[in-house]
């Protein structure tokens, strides 16, 4: 019987890491790996510290103490609060991905759905105006917006487009590591599912690793290989997800998984 | 005959934090190998922990206490100790599992859900499909149904799509919880098949099989489990 494969490495390598707002409001004592083409989602209540972790991860927000290193595509690695500024900047624009729960934050609403998703690849150096269009008509259709609308502007686009449309502006530098805060909060029902059908399948096909904050356990069963269930600040168990769902552990997890409405 | 699987002096205990702590002990002190080419058949009463075991097998559920070592020609892998991420790899490489109800994902075809655990060995499409339209077929599954999710099939229709994604990857390790509950049977047979090929390339399989009859074609090693019990 031969022995399976795993990646060795991982993209991204948590350790130590504490950011707090006062007591126990924010993260701390917080690691974790994440390897390649895995999906890991953070869970937990308001106020539990999800996206306090994820701000810190996308380099938005230096943590009080600890590392946060990444594999880089060049194969070095990276500390992104030792790195300079300009080398952090690099790797946001276009190893990262950040997927904003409201799309209005992650969009630029006084550009066209083009130019949105153009920005990134202009950011890092192309500059050729018909070869940026077709990439943005190729990303429109991937997430099933009609490309016929790359002129109009975001605010044209309902929620759920919106979403998509940033998905897309995300996706365009092809990321290693997508970072995505409850990308279907606020959606009705039929637009989350079909935003959850982009999100599998976008996984799937380029490989992407992605760390999810989602309070919705539904959600988490459907993208998530593991999960981290966060409580006030701290993580209180990890695992993978089937198991934290059907055997949680921790008198928390327990809690959170029972009170999870089916309809 | 290669032994795939040892299971050394496993213990399974669930603690109920949310109803006064009560403990509830499922599996006490277990000790039992699988070997290449073998079917052990569980028995023992409803209750027994029969499927916690397979569950504790697939790293659905954690084990309290003891080991279950998979050797591999470069050794021996421990699922009661490893990281998840090695129960991830060794769920799309080696160990496969039919469990006793189909969870369904929304909206994805029958066929796709078929053919999901070759894609994820990296198999190609088109080879994936012609494999799971063989399968299907076997386990008379219309075509008409093949492209439609099997959120509206019969509870037999949609044991039979997870009896067809068990078993269209070569696992050299394959659980099966209850796979003819709801068949009749014609299927039953086409399922006595599987496991017997199954068999013949070197497969450990361990399962719970209520018909007594299958039980019988199939099963090399019986074991009681309430004699196991806490």
């Amino acid at each position: 019987m031969k022995i399976p494969s795993v990646e060795a490495e991982p993209l991204l390598h948590v350790e130590g890491v504490n950011k707090l707002y006062g007591i126990n409001r924010g993260c701390q004592e917080i690691d974790f790996n994440l390897y390649a083409g895995e999906v890991l989602g953070i869970v937990g209540e308001s106020g539990s510290g999800k996206s306090t972790l994820l701000n810190c991860l996308s380099g938005d927000v230096p943590p009080d103490c600890g590392q946060i290193v990444v594999a880089s595509s060049v194969g070095d690695k990276v500390d992104l609060y030792q790195a300079s500024e300009s080398r952090r900047r690099l790797l946001m624009r276009s190893e990262f991905g950040i997927v904003k729960q409201n799309p209005r934050d992650g969009l630029r609403l006084q550009v066209s759905a083009g130019a949105n998703i153009g920005e990134r690849l202009m950011a890092i150096g192309e500059r050729h105006y018909s070869r940026l269009r077709d990439v943005g008509i190729d990303w429109m259709s991937q997430v099933e917006l009609d490309p016929e609308r790359i002129d109009d502007f975001p605010e044209t686009f309902s929620g759920g487009m919106q979403q998509r449309l940033q998905i897309a502006r995300v996706l365009v530098t092809q990321p290693r590591l997508v970072l995505m805060d409850e990308p279907t909060g606020g959606l009705d029902v039929s637009v989350q599912a079909k935003l959850l059908d982009l999100i599998r399948s976008l996984v799937s096909e380029l490989n992407l690793s992605v760390v999810m904050v989602t309070h919705d356990l539904a959600v988490a069963r459907l993208l998530c290989h593991r999960l981290i269930v966060m409580k006030k600040s701290r993580i209180v168990e990890t695992g993978l997800t089937d198991q934290i769902l059907d055997d949680p552990q921790h008198s928390y997890t327990q809690l959170l998984v029972s009170s999870v409405l089916t309809p | 005959m290669t032994t795939r699987v040892t299971i050394t002096n496993l213990h399974k205990r669930f603690l109920m934090h949310l109803q006064g702590a009560v403990q509830l002990s499922v599996l006490s002190g277990l000790s039992l190998t699988m070997k290449a080419g073998q079917c052990t058949v569980l028995a023992g009463p409803s209750g027994m922990g029969k499927s916690s075991l397979l569950k504790c097998l697939y790293g659905n559920y954690v084990i309290t206490q003891g080991h279950i070592y998979l050797h591999f020609d470069q050794g021996d892998i421990d699922i009661a100790t490893c990281e998840p991420r090695w129960i991830h790899s060794l769920r799309t490489q080696t160990i496969g599992y039919v469990s006793q109800f189909l969870r369904i994902v929304p909206r994805v075809p029958a066929i796709d859900i078929v053919m999901e655990p070759l894609i994820n060995q990296g198999v190609d499409a088109s080879i994936a499909k012609e494999k799971a339209a063989i399968l299907l077929q076997r386990l008379h599954i219309p075509q008409s149904l093949w492209q439609l999710s099997p959120t509206t099939f019969s509870g037999g229709e949609q044991q039979r799509i997870n009896i067809a994604r068990g078993f269209i990857a070569d696992f050299p390790v394959l659980l099966l919880d209850e796979p003819t509950a709801s068949l009749d049977a014609n299927n039953r047979l086409v399922v006595v098949e599987l496991i017997q090929e199954a068999k013949q390339r070197g497969a450990a399989l361990m399962g719970i099989f209520h018909d007594e009859e299958v039980r019988d074609c199939v099963a090399d090693v019986i074991i009681d489990l309430s004699e196991y019990a806490a």
